[in-house]
């Protein structure tokens, strides 16, 4: 299937991406990690044609993958107080003009569907650590989309979308998943009504790191781990050892790709050095 | 604990007394005695301990109270009265599966003499509480002693200290667990709580670990079909100060159960020999009897409140 | 590296596609821990135990 091919190809330019990124923050790569990225695939060989026959070529890959990560490929001039190379800057910017972030939040879940609600979610976090670090960028403008809904610690833990009624909250098995897909946005300096939900539900993200480790999805339990890093950072009291699970993580389900990435920022979080 | 839960409960629990007082006879012990038939001796300790909780408090209608009162007959009969228990602990005084049989035979009303007397001669030697056993089972021991009254010249078991040796009592993370240790943690919460009669025996800070945990325990193995550790995890939450499970869970299990009552064990097929039936299945059948009826009583002793887990 | 040259690239670019890497489900298969034969248990320096208890033998 050649949306698979695709897929697989987007999928496989984010994991280097997210190599490069470590290696920004462990201070052993490169500074220009998305400008090198995109130069590498621009100078590289064409790859499967999307499904209208145009040739996608790497960089929509590259492209793509800069997208996926958001926030992530700057985290670590965020984490390490790095200055942004100007030609970094300028190459981000160039992802984010490429395909714009939408002018207008689409509607949260459950009222409209979960992706473009995340993408908008995942570009406003970009964008923002970008002007962040870089006041003089001109990103395109990205909107702060509508907030999630909230959880509820004893609904069904399978309730999605907060109830029907509107009333009762979201459980925490689809809540917690879900701020894994917004991890990219648990770094310092970002604020927004994700974050004031993420600290009312604590315990529905260790629940959920909980389950993910339990059930083998070590991607998955590092992404909502990010959360919990990002809470422990922020002085909130948590119901696990959010330091152990790093660990725990990092050696059974380290990837060299977003999972180390993920756990590299967890650390950093935590106060903690090393890889 | 939300309302609808109770007409639910019962339904499972009626089911599954009903099959095993139909198949009762496929878990007879036969001449050759205990040793010989180890599966046959656990399934009727086992459903001695069931009939008995469903028996005790008053819930069950009066079938099921036929029905337990003849399992429990039954089971007693099949172990000469208690004295083919008596005769094992004899031969075999360091075995502590005896008292801990006896026990729920006890909790029923039922006495033998024989058992009463060897059984505190070794408890006040410390012999029974001194055998290598898993932690869990040395609760195990604990409560059968303190139930069947034959602790009583015995040192006072250190119940603190019997707790935290358990997995449960060390409150590791949530994460460092797995199947075999999910029965540990089943089996501790039901000892120390005297199979939920004393909710309040457990330490406040296992209970605020099990509330927090359980769910993710419960969704873990739910998500793969081992139904007989899910059944157990239902019950451990049915025994805690402040019991709190999902009604979606109950639905699930009287979905499984199949209509002549059996409760399978895993999502594996179920064989149609009755006797293979009855020996994979039985167990998970007696879980469900012994969740429904700690769940019953609970539901009973708690104020009528529509808990948000009831579902729109 | 030029705005156009990544522009004319990135029309191709699959907005579904990138949303749907976005909001990537779990893995399918949980990995929960599952039982294991008694044999996996084992005790180094452990007596192997008989399959039938043993007959008690006279002079």
């Amino acid at each position: 299937m050649i949306a698979e091919r695709l897929r697989a190809a987007y999928e496989a330019s984010a994991a280097d991406l997210a190599r490069g990124a470590l290696g920004v923050l462990r201070g052993a790569g490169g500074t220009a990690v998305v400008a090198d990225h995109l130069e590498a695939a621009q100078a590289g060989p064409p790859m499967a044609a999307d499904a209208g026959g145009v040739d996608a070529g790497g960089v929509a890959a590259a492209v793509s993958a800069v997208r996926v990560l958001g926030a992530d490929v700057l985290a670590p001039y965020v984490l390490v107080d790095q200055r942004l190379p100007p030609e970094e800057s300028a190459a981000v910017c160039l992802c984010v003009s490429a395909l714009p972030p939408v002018r207008q939040s689409p509607a949260a879940p459950p009222g409209g569907p979960e992706a473009p609600w995340i993408r908008a979610w995942i570009d406003w976090g970009l964008v923002t650590v970008l002007a962040g670090l870089d006041p003089a960028a001109r990103p395109a403008a990205a909107v702060v989309p509508q907030q999630p809904p909230r959880c509820d610690d004893s609904a069904p833990r399978h309730r999605t979308g907060g109830g029907s009624d509107g009333d009762g909250g979201e459980g925490w098995v689809p809540w917690s998943l879900r701020m894994g897909q917004l991890a990219s946005l648990a770094l310092p300096g970002l604020d927004s009504p994700v974050h004031h939900l993420a600290r009312c539900g604590v315990l529905a993200l260790a629940r959920g790191a909980t389950r993910a480790v339990l059930r083998g999805d070590f991607a998955t339990a590092a992404r909502i781990t990010r959360w919990l890093a990002w809470l422990a950072a922020d002085g909130v009291p948590l119901p696990v050892n959010v330091s152990l699970l790093v660990r725990e993580i990092a050696l059974r389900g380290h990837d060299g790709g977003r999972c180390t990435l993920d756990l590299a920022i967890a650390r950093r979080l935590l106060g903690e050095e090393g890889p | 604990m939300s309302t609808v839960l109770a007409p639910l409960a019962h339904g499972i629990r009626s089911r599954a007394l009903h099959w095993l007082h139909a198949h009762r006879r496929l878990g007879a012990l036969g001449e050759a005695g205990i040793e010989k038939d180890l599966d046959a001796y656990k399934a009727l300790t086992e459903t001695a301990l069931a009939a008995g909780l469903v028996l005790r408090d008053g819930t069950a209608g009066s079938r099921e109270r036929v029905l337990a009162g003849e399992l429990l007959e039954f089971s007693w009969a099949q172990l000469g009265q208690g004295t083919r228990l008596y005769e094992r602990l004899v031969h075999h005084p360091m075995k502590t599966d005896p008292v801990e049989c006896y026990s729920h035979f006890v909790d029923a009303g039922y006495r033998h003499t024989g058992l009463d007397q060897l059984i505190s001669h070794l408890a006040a030697a410390g012999a029974a509480q001194a055998a290598e056993l898993l932690p869990n089972r040395r609760l195990a021991v604990a409560n059968a002693l303190r139930a069947t009254g034959c602790g009583h010249t015995a040192a006072v078991p250190d119940w603190e200290t019997l707790t935290r040796a358990t997995w449960l009592g060390r409150v590791l993370e949530p994460w460092h667990i797995d199947w075999e240790t999910g029965y540990d943690l089943t089996h501790t919460v039901f000892h120390l709580t005297d199979w939920g009669r004393r909710p309040h025996a457990l330490p406040a800070d296992l209970a605020a670990y099990l509330t927090h945990w359980l769910p993710v325990w419960t969704d873990l193995w739910t998500e793969v079909g081992e139904w007989d550790l899910v059944g157990e995890l239902l019950t451990v939450a049915g025994c805690l100060p402040d019991p709190h499970t999902e009604i979606d869970d109950w639905q699930r299990l009287a979905r499984l159960q199949h209509p002549d009552g059996l409760v399978p064990r895993d999502s594996d097929p179920v064989d149609d020999d009755p006797a293979t039936r009855f020996q994979d299945h039985q167990h998970t059948t007696v879980v469900a009897v012994i969740a429904a009826s700690i769940a019953l009583t609970r539901d009973l002793e708690t104020p009528a409140a529509t808990g948000p887990d009831s579902g729109p | 590296m030029s705005v156009a040259t990544l522009q004319r690239d990135v029309l191709s670019v699959n907005a579904e596609l990138l949303e749907g890497l976005m909001a990537a489900p779990e893995t399918a298969v949980s990995g929960a821990p599952l039982p294991c034969p008694n044999g996996a248990a084992i005790i180094i320096l452990g007596a192997k135990e008989p399959k039938e208890p043993k007959e008690p033998k006279g002079r």
